[in-house]
């Protein structure tokens, strides 16, 4: 891990850098002689907390929109919602980053949302977020042991003028984070980080009181694409996939398409079918609808329908055009 | 985004469409498609419900025939029985072979000729 930590000298260390990383030790102690933070991390090893969810950076952005100004996924594994009289909004990706914008009375809101896989119930968690006007928000708290009977709960959150962020946990027991634009605002974070636990372990202050983040093991953009083809496969070119009609059904088409990392759960297949093309004996055949689509560890084992021509237990060829994807969001 | 609050959205719908028998042919969620899309059948929370299309119905809908697995009743999704699958696998008229094709195609010009193969 120390390799990839950039080296750069600290400043005396703050309290709430002694506190948040060094969980009561002697941030001296730890720093070393050569006073690098970098040494620092080395020293605490694992007791650096791993940063949950994906995406966390705002790098990853399969869909390939610089804005987005509806309901929905916006970046790979942010969820835009608004309300409050919101009178327009966007998500804008900002290559890294992102900016968000609520344009409405004070009541208005625009936010983004991430929901995550694993069970948090009864436990601690913080959430932090660092803006790119050098604004930090952070907040801990204690997710309730079971979840409530309907809609949506705030375990715990904190807000200035522009935004606010949230820890909540829904009716189904999932929990998410969120982060606000206010109305007649935008604002931009640059990196979030919710984690196990008491105290954040995203930044640290300078000397000069500038908020600085500290160097993630997963903030690579390789890492991060690879957690999100966990939740979403999007095809950025044409892939082909071999094939068969079924035992007793011309008109059924079965193929495996690898995938580079296992997907959560059966994807949805989103795209037009009719782009599908099969390829059989020298003639073309496009797909109807999905039949199946089952997930294993190494890729997906797709059905649908094609008109009939092709025979029984013939291969085929079945080319995915570029742009269609698989979403096993949350 | 303009228009009226959009809160935290949990509940998909799911729809299904169906053939002029009521045999289920494809599923999806409000997520991916709009109510006209289909007829519904059921709403909840989850990735059931979320990701209904590889995830709602217990087994794919298809067999490894080829032959729808579910049907509608009564706007409900039922499971069909073995005997209506089976009479499905039955009624499909099978594609001759390539080499049933050449024998017959032999057959047909020997008789042509008044040879005897």
């Amino acid at each position: 891990m120390a390799d990839n930590i950039p080296n750069f000298k600290c400043a005396i260390p703050s309290t709430a850098l002694n506190n948040a990383l060094f969980g009561g030790q002697s941030a001296y102690t730890l720093l070393g002689p050569d006073g690098i933070p970098q040494t620092a991390l080395a020293n605490l090893g694992a007791g650096v907390r791993p940063r949950l969810g994906i995406n966390m950076d705002f790098t990853v952005n399969q869909r390939g929109q610089q804005s987005y100004t509806t309901v929905g996924y916006t970046l790979d594994g942010w969820r835009a919602v608004f309300g409050g009289g919101l009178t327009s909004g966007s998500v804008d990706f900002n290559d890294p980053g992102v900016t968000i914008t609520a344009n409405g009375p004070s009541t208005a809101y625009l936010d983004i949302q991430q929901y995550f896989e694993d069970d948090f119930l009864g436990k601690t968690l913080t959430f932090s977020v660092l803006y790119a006007d050098g604004t930090f928000l952070t907040v801990t708290g204690q997710v309730p042991a079971s979840a409530p009977s309907s809609g949506a709960v705030t375990v715990v959150s904190t807000q200035n003028t522009k935004s606010g962020i949230w820890i909540r946990l829904t009716s189904g027991g999932k929990v998410f984070v969120q982060i606000r634009a206010k109305g007649g605002y935008s604002v931009s974070p640059v990196s979030a980080k919710p984690e196990e636990g008491e105290g954040q372990t995203l930044v640290y202050q300078d000397g000069d009181g500038v908020w600085q983040l500290l160097p993630q093991p997963d903030m690579d953009y390789a890492t991060q694409l690879t957690k999100c083809l966990r939740y979403q496969l999007l095809l950025t070119k044409n892939t082909l996939a071999s094939g068969r009609t079924f035992l007793s059904d011309e008109t059924s088409v079965e193929c495996f398409l690898p995938t580079p990392t296992a997907m959560r759960i059966n994807p949805t297949f989103v795209g037009s079918m009719s782009e599908i093309v099969v390829y059989a004996d020298g003639s073309t055949y496009t797909a109807i609808s999905v039949q199946k689509i089952l997930a294993s560890n190494n890729g997906l084992s797709i059905a649908f329908s094609i008109p009939a021509g092709v025979g029984v237990r013939q291969s085929v060829t079945v080319n995915f055009p570029s742009g269609v994807y698989f979403d096993a969001n949350l | 985004m303009d228009g009226s609050d959009k809160m935290i959205v949990d509940q998909y719908h799911v729809f299904v469409k169906a053939d002029s028998v009521g045999r289920i042919t494809a599923v999806n969620s409000s997520a991916f498609v709009s109510p006209e899309w289909g007829i519904e059948i059921d709403h909840g929370v989850g990735d059931k419900y979320h990701h209904a299309q590889g995830n709602y119905f217990p087994q794919p809908i298809y067999t490894d025939d080829g032959i729808p697995r579910y049907k509608l009743v009564d706007g409900q999704a039922v499971e069909r029985t073995e005997e209506e699958i089976a009479a499905d696998v039955a009624a499909i008229v099978q594609p001759v072979t390539f080499q049933e094709q050449t024998r017959a195609d032999l057959d047909f010009l020997a008789a042509m000729m008044g040879l005897t193969l």
